[in-house]
């Protein structure tokens, strides 16, 4: 996921730590004092404290960065409290462990192993304990840097998030607000006024509730609505399209009462049908049936509209596809991420099957505050 | 005589209103109607009538690909709700048409247009404006020519004899041969649309052909003033005088 680029300033940042840790280590040895003067009594020239410096801190560094990547394994917050307190202890140890041979080394190339084990036996204990310190700080220090970095993480995906919602949002709310279906409406409601002024009152009533249903949602940002709603604004969409296309569009549902109370985003099924009309329905002489079913399969809410017409080869389908069912399809993802499907079934003469499936929830506030990484999808009926 | 009609509009409310509305005009005889593009041709071929309402959106065939089919060649109103590429074309044809939502009024207003329109022998057919409208939709060539009204009659202007055209509210006039001609289209579209070489857009308000300009001559500290043959004076805004002088060797 990171780039190149990212993970090159993590490592010119992660040297850039140890270079003043490393200085001030061999400041200490230039103007060594106490328990130190009594083991090397003569001072150090600087050359000599920058190599004694360096060669006490290089190896805490390089280990750094096996502490680093373990603290990527053992994730804060922990799961399981004492399995991260067991691994870190035993971590801990082997870290000071091998920072004291890595000294032991060092001072063998000078002096020649014998010699070295005794003088490294003078200060092992000491330094032992100065391992499980530095261990605690450097691991500390990773488990705050990986935190931070997924907050900010965290952060940046929920406006990717935000920014996709409103971008599906604006084309699904384009897409309703079509100028084709506005002003061939606005015409056939011009041609009934004087023919049949009933239907056209009744036309009018339906056309305004529509309007309303988009204006609310695009007012209030009001994402969520029930089944319930969305049917509704769906017939009032059909009734204006039958209105037009007289006989030549038949409707046919298969809606399981259980699921209409089940909440869902605002303008997912109408685009649906909407795309069902323009490409099944509209250039046919004989018109087509469009079926919408909503079921509840497996803790899901599963939408289908299907219509009869030509259909279209699957894979134009995946990659063109209508503006319409993009949008409903993107809305879907980023908000239930791999909770929800989409899928379109298709072929030359088969007709044009989209079907979707998204978490079940009869709560407004329990799909609102559902969090892709975490819930389980519900049911409170 | 009475002029004979046929009317082409698939949705049955829509066809049924034109219907009404052209029985009520005396001199319009409506002797057919069909509700998709197949249909359409065999009947216009078949009744040969004087005058067709054509729905441009419509299934199996669009009014576009009807008139391309068809081999008798009456007058046309194309009817769309929102196609704004054919209601360039049409506009730059100078060919009739309705867009929905009409009624009544504007219905007259049309047919008015074409009744003087079908009195007149002279004028070019419908049908061959009518696809030349279509070649020069699809086609990626700048206009060479456009068709524009005057009381009553449809005239051919060649793209190179537009001297120059100015934005009138809603219209555009296009000033050939020292007349005015309005169109109702906006300035962009026959900025889209003619010789980028020859026509130069100096101003949000005006597109002046290069060949008709005499000169070019300072106005202020930033504009240019362009003086046309004609004697007319243009100010350049400050920004297209600024990419005129580049033009300048």
């Amino acid at each position: 996921m990171r780039g190149t680029t990212t993970r090159l300033r993590g490592w010119m940042w992660y040297v850039a730590v140890w270079i003043p840790v490393g200085l001030i280590y061999s400041m200490s040895q230039k103007n060594r004092s106490g328990l130190a003067m009594l083991v090397e009594p003569h001072p150090l020239s600087w050359g000599g404290a920058l190599v004694e410096g360096f060669g006490y801190v290089m190896p805490v560094a390089l280990l750094g960065i096996l502490i680093w990547r373990l603290t990527g394994i053992l994730a804060w917050p922990p799961k399981r409290v004492w399995r991260f307190v067991a691994l870190h202890l035993l971590a801990a140890t082997m870290f000071s462990l091998l920072w004291l041979a890595s000294q032991a080394g060092l001072i063998a190339l000078g002096t020649g192993l014998p010699t070295a084990l005794q003088i490294v036996r003078t200060f092992a204990g000491f330094q032992f304990l100065d391992g499980f310190f530095v261990y605690g700080l450097v691991a500390a220090i990773s488990h705050v840097v990986r935190i931070a970095t997924r907050l900010r993480e965290q952060e940046a995906h929920v406006a990717r998030s935000d920014a996709l919602r409103m971008h599906a949002e604006l084309a699904a709310l384009r897409g309703q607000l079509n100028p084709h279906f506005l002003f061939n409406t606005l015409h056939t409601l011009t041609a009934l006024v004087r023919r049949d002024p009933a239907t056209a009152e009744n036309a009018l009533e339906r056309f305004g509730d529509m309007l309303r249903y988009v204006l609310d949602v695009k007012r209030s940002a009001r994402e969520d609505v029930t089944l319930a709603d969305e049917i509704q604004f769906v017939r009032n969409y059909l009734s204006l399209e039958q209105l037009r296309l007289g006989d030549r569009l038949r409707v046919v549902e298969h809606l399981d009462p259980d699921v209409m109370d089940c909440v869902l985003p605002s303008l997912t099924l109408q685009p649906l049908v909407e795309n069902a009309i323009k490409y099944g329905i509209a250039p046919r002489k004989t018109g087509g049936t469009i079926t919408i079913v909503a079921t509840l399969q497996d803790e899901l809410l599963a939408l289908e509209v299907r219509d009869d017409g030509p259909g279209a080869r699957s894979d134009i389908v995946d990659s063109a596809g209508g503006v319409g069912l993009r949008a409903v399809r993107q809305r879907l993802e980023t908000r239930f991420g791999g909770k929800a499907h989409f899928a379109v079934t298709t072929a030359p003469a088969q007709g044009f099957i989209v079907r979707l499936a998204l978490p079940a929830s009869t709560s407004l506030a329990a799909v609102a505050a559902f969090d892709p990484a975490q819930s389980t999808a519900s049911i409170h009926a | 005589m009475k002029t004979r009609a046929v009317i082409v509009e698939d949705e049955p409310i829509a066809r049924a209103q034109l219907g009404d509305l052209v029985g009520e005009i005396g001199w319009i005889d409506c002797v057919g109607e069909a509700a998709d593009g197949l249909s359409a041709v065999a009947l216009i071929d078949d009744l040969k009538p004087d005058l067709v309402f054509l729905d441009i959106e419509m299934p199996e065939l669009s009014g576009l690909d009807v008139l391309s089919r068809i081999r008798h060649d009456p007058a046309i109103v194309f009817t769309t709700a929102y196609d704004k590429f054919a209601v360039a074309a049409f506009e730059l044809e100078a060919i009739d048409y309705l867009l929905k939502p009409f009624g009544r009024d504007r219905l007259h207003a049309a047919l008015e247009r074409v009744k003087r329109a079908l009195g007149d022998e002279s004028d070019v057919p419908v049908a061959r404006r009518a696809r030349e409208a279509m070649d020069q939709m699809s086609g990626t060539g700048p206009l060479t020519r456009i068709f524009v009204r005057d009381r009553g009659r449809i005239l051919p202007v060649a793209a190179t004899e537009i001297e120059r055209l100015e934005a009138d509210d809603d219209y555009v006039a296009v000033i050939s041969r020292g007349r005015r001609f309005l169109v109702y289209l906006g300035m962009h579209e026959f900025e889209a649309r003619l010789d980028p070489e020859r026509f130069i857009r100096v101003h949000r308000s005006h597109i002046v052909n290069m060949d008709f300009v005499a000169a070019m001559v300072p106005f202020d500290a930033t504009r240019l003033q362009i003086d046309m043959r004609d004697g007319t004076k243009i100010i350049a805004s400050r920004t297209r005088s600024r990419e005129l002088r580049g033009l300048a060797i």
